[in-house]
């Protein structure tokens, strides 16, 4: 692993377009991970903004204020401060969606591929017919669900988890089907068929060889799955049914500026949107880099 | 009499790297000329090279193409395009990739006749139906009017490569190349293809230039055969002449290696080691790390041509042995 | 031929069953009928009568018949909100709806083909490249970004389009429709690209990429090798090859592009079907919910089958067989 990892490193180096992407991507990151520090003001506490600084202009536009330097919002926060402490909500949104999808898509992949035949007939036709369903359609359904079932502070407290749990639930073929086909074809590998004729048992089989080599595919998918579960809270979000603009994310913060929009107040929207562009275009870039990089057919360094 | 095709020291390049290197010989109207050599000899480049059908970046990099005493190389593109599948006709390996899986058999003969580029005239689609139930009975296919609506998937591999056959020679070709015409095909259809070549190439006194890693299928089939290694002809010789007496090591081990060659109860006699590829070529003669017959010369000079007459020649250091 | 269409049939059921059933459950978790009906201070008595009169409490399978039963009579409840039948509710909102994933269709097939084929053929052309960098940027924005972007744009800077509304509206063939009017067609323009930007990246890419590997095809070779017309070596040998995978995808695509409808509608206030879901959504209307879900499942399980067939058309070993090969 150790020799692919730093092959890996040396050609991401020689890569300028990935490199940027993965510079910028850190830069946001740490940025918004450093939100209580960073922020000049906290957008969850009433106390520190007021209405009377509402609709603030950007810095560089005429009527701006160095204390809002990217402008204010509706109710007079700071739209840099809600950025960075909302972009840390996107993310945590986003990889907490992938792990559950992850865990969920691996065990499945995994029973599919080294199960029955029936077995695997089954839950590739579950798989096929939750994919033709939107994320989009089963995360509307889901939380208007649980808005109606529970009390309403309820609901609010646990947006963040719904959030995470229902783009986790809903996205799981997407790693089933990868995994599944990682495992057909390791199968078939004559290594596999050592091991076992030398009698280890089949757990042993599945973790210590075949899970490693299907790790290259399933991080490639990371990626792209991450800016997708990015993509699907701010689409919720913005709808209204994901994070409620007292503890906005990004895609909360777009809606709250969108009546605004046509009213002059652009940045609420633009401003925020451009960055999810940002982080989702960074993300897409590394992880198409990253999939150039670990196929073997396309001259990268294969296994 | 002048040749109807001219190859002269022809280069075909995939970048800065030689993948044939100076490539001679001609071929008279009518001659039945075999190429062989193992899988990656550079064949394939030199048909497609011909038929100005090199997949990019691969390209002809030196060296002249002289077809119908048409320079080809100096040919625009759409002079060119009306060449192929007129004057000049290719065959490839595997007639089940060749065919269009989405097309019936009368659409893929006919449109040769009614979809022609520009400058060549039109058929009517009645005309051209007739044609191809025509083409069909040639190459021995039977109901050939009922197999117009056939798909390919539906035949057998031996009828599709017919098929393929049969909308070649559409035009009456004054040449086909044959591209591994049988490797694809079970044995005991291999023999009537290759005799329906023969047969066809006879009567419509049409050249052949037949492509095979198998020695076997020259046999019958070609005049003269010109054998390749590693981009570059080891040795031109009728193809009697090279199958009874080969001249070059090469050729040699190749006829050797045959299973037909081979002693009842003793190994088969391979050839060790593999050909290099274009990028790693061994110095001097591109054979001599295999050759049962190195001398200390080989590896630091390329071998010039030597031979009894014009038609037979061979690339080889070493001195020419007499043979009654 | 005919055992595609009764494997399909028998789908198609149980599809719809699925549906029913989650949109029943669903109807009866959201919101409550009971308060809905009579007020909201109601004494538990007249709860419990309530209940009865209703048959909410008798066994679920009862209850889920009863549902089935009247939904086949087209009988989907009454809204809570507008206390009107729900099933012409929503029907009354699908020529919107359909208007608009019709023409975010039209115009993804427009552009997507051309650009896909283009970059196929010329890969190394400078359009060709900038195509290729602009999907992967198109990818990366979200589709609300695309709307607000596009408002800003042709809406509040330039006043080209309107940004609202389906405009002035015409009913020459029965429907009300906005096609046949400049203004219609004007309102819809926005909307409908917006909705398009979602599939055309992913389409751009898939045609070029399904078209490259085609041209690598033998047969590609082969017709060159035949001296065919360049153009109909083009068209019928590698765009009709492409067809079979981009209807694949294609059919893949339909459930995001009626999600992402709600969206659209949503942003532009379009009274489309998706807008009005959403609204019941966060009403808890249920019968409104439960009527948008089985109208979709029924519009999807149609699509779904025209998909199968179109391939079964393009693909003769499909049509002839029955299976894939």
């Amino acid at each position: 692993m150790n020799d692919r990892s730093s092959s890996l490193g040396r050609q991401l180096l020689r890569a300028p377009v990935a490199l940027a992407a993965l510079l910028l991507l850190l830069a946001l990151v740490t940025a918004s991970l450093a939100a209580q520090w960073l922020a000049p003001q906290n957008p969850y506490d009433p106390a520190s903004y007021d209405i009377m600084d509402a609709q603030i202009p950007p810095l560089w536009l005429a009527g701006g204020d160095p204390r809002f330097l990217l402008g204010s919002d509706g109710q007079g926060r700071d739209i840099l401060s809600i950025i960075l402490h909302g972009s840390r909500i996107s993310l945590l949104i986003g990889l907490g969606a992938v792990a559950v999808q992850a865990l969920l898509g691996i065990v499945i992949g995994l029973c599919a591929g080294y199960g029955s035949r029936w077995l695997d007939d089954l839950l590739m036709r579950l798989a096929d017919v939750q994919m033709s369903i939107s994320t989009l359609m089963i995360a509307l359904v889901a939380l208007a669900l649980a808005q109606s079932l529970l009390p309403a502070e309820h609901y609010q407290h646990h947006v963040p988890l719904l959030l995470i749990l229902v783009i986790g639930l809903a996205e799981w073929p997407q790693y089933a089907r990868t995994l599944r086909a990682a495992v057909l074809a390791e199968k078939q590998l004559a290594y596999v068929e050592a091991a076992r004729l030398l009698g280890f048992s089949q757990r042993r089989i599945l973790l210590r060889h075949l899970l490693p080599n299907t790790l290259s595919p399933l991080l490639v998918i990371s990626t792209v799955q991450v800016a997708s579960a990015i993509m699907s809270e701010a689409a919720l979000s913005f709808l209204g049914l994901g994070m409620p603009i007292t503890r906005p994310s990004l895609g909360a913060l777009i809606n709250s500026g969108f009546e605004l929009l046509l009213s002059g107040a652009w940045w609420i929207s633009i401003i925020p949107g451009l960055t999810l562009v940002l982080l989702i275009l960074c993300i897409n870039l590394l992880g198409d880099w990253l999939r150039d990089a670990l196929d073997p057919r396309h001259g990268g360094h294969a296994p | 009499m002048t040749p109807l095709l001219e190859v002269d020291r022809l280069e075909v390049s995939l970048g800065r790297t030689p993948l044939l290197r100076q490539l001679s010989f001609t071929l008279q109207a009518g001659e039945r000329l075999g190429i062989v050599g193992e899988s990656g000899a550079g064949k394939s480049m030199l048909a497609h090279a011909v038929m100005n059908l090199l997949p990019p970046p691969a390209h002809i990099s030196s060296g002249a193409l002289r077809f119908m005493q048409q320079d080809l190389r100096t040919l625009d593109p759409a002079a060119l395009h009306r060449l192929r599948g007129r004057q000049m006709a290719m065959i490839f390996q595997d007639p089940m990739m060749t065919l269009n899986p989405l097309l019936t058999i009368g659409t893929q003969l006919t449109e040769c006749l009614t979809h022609p580029p520009a400058g060549v005239e039109r058929i009517s689609a009645r005309a051209a139906r007739v044609r191809a139930i025509e083409a069909l009975q040639e190459v021995r296919i039977p109901a050939a009017a009922s197999q117009l609506q056939a798909y390919p998937h539906q035949l057998s591999g031996g009828m599709r490569q017919r098929v393929a056959i049969a909308i070649a020679l559409l035009h009456r070709p004054a040449l086909l190349i044959a591209d591994e015409p049988t490797t694809a095909l079970d044995v005991t259809i291999q023999a009537e293809i290759l005799a329906l070549l023969t047969e066809l190439c006879t009567a419509q006194r049409m050249a052949l230039m037949l492509i095979t890693h198998d020695l076997a299928v020259l046999a019958e089939t070609t005049d003269h055969t010109l054998v390749l290694y590693a981009g570059e002809a080891v040795e031109t010789a009728p193809t009697r002449a090279l199958i009874e007496r080969p001249r070059h090591p090469y050729s040699r081990a190749l006829l050797d290696a045959l299973p037909q060659r081979a002693t009842p109860g003793q190994p088969l006699r391979a050839l060790g080691g593999s050909m290099p590829t274009a990028s790693a070529l061994p110095s001097g003669c591109a054979f001599h790390p295999r050759c049962p017959q190195r001398m200390s010369v080989c590896p630091q000079q390329p071998p010039q041509w030597q031979g009894t007459a014009p038609d037979r020649q061979r690339r080889c250091h070493l001195p020419i042995e007499v043979d009654g | 031929m005919l055992e595609l269409l009764l494997r399909r049939l028998i789908q198609t059921l149980l599809v719809l069953g699925v549906i029913s059933l989650i949109a029943f459950v669903i109807q009866e978790q959201l919101g409550d009928p009971l308060r809905e009906l009579s007020g909201q201070s109601v004494s538990t008595e007249e709860r419990t009568r309530l209940r009865h009169e209703l048959g909410l409490d008798r066994p679920f399978a009862l209850r889920y018949g009863q549902f089935v039963g009247r939904a086949l009579r087209g009988d989907l409840g009454h809204s809570y909100f507008f206390k009107e039948p729900a099933l012409p509710l929503i029907l009354a909102r699908l020529p919107a709806t359909l208007e608009l994933v019709l023409g975010a269709t039209l115009i993804v097939l427009l552009i997507s083909v051309p650009v896909g084929l283009f970059a196929a053929i010329r890969p190394r052309h400078p359009l060709s490249q900038l195509a290729m960098g602009l999907t992967l940027f198109g990818i990366s924005v979200p589709i609300f970004i695309t709307a607000i972007l596009g408002i800003m744009l042709f809406s509040v800077k330039l006043g080209w389009l309107p940004a609202q509304g389906r405009g002035e509206l015409s009913a020459p063939f029965g429907w009300n429709s906005g096609l046949f009017t400049l203004d219609g067609v004007q309102h819809l323009l926005l909307p409908a690209c917006t909705l398009a930007s979602l599939l055309l990246p992913l389409f751009v890419r898939l045609i070029r990429a399904e078209m490259t590997a085609v041209l690598n095809q033998e047969y590609i070779k082969f017709a060159w090798a035949k001296g065919l017309a360049p153009g109909r070596i083009w068209w019928l040998h590698a765009f009709k090859n492409t067809l079979l995978p981009l209807i694949t995808v294609g059919g893949m695509q339909i459930g995001g592009l009626v999600a992402y409808a709600i969206l659209t509608e949503t942003i532009f206030q379009w009274p489309g079907m998706g807008a009005l879901f959403l609204q019941s959504v966060n009403r808890a209307d249920g019968p409104v919910v439960t009527a948008y879900l089985l109208v979709v499942g029924v519009i999807f399980v149609i699509t779904s089958t025209l998909v199968d067939l179109l391939y079964g058309l393009v693909d003769p070993r499909i049509r002839l067989s029955g299976t894939a090969p």
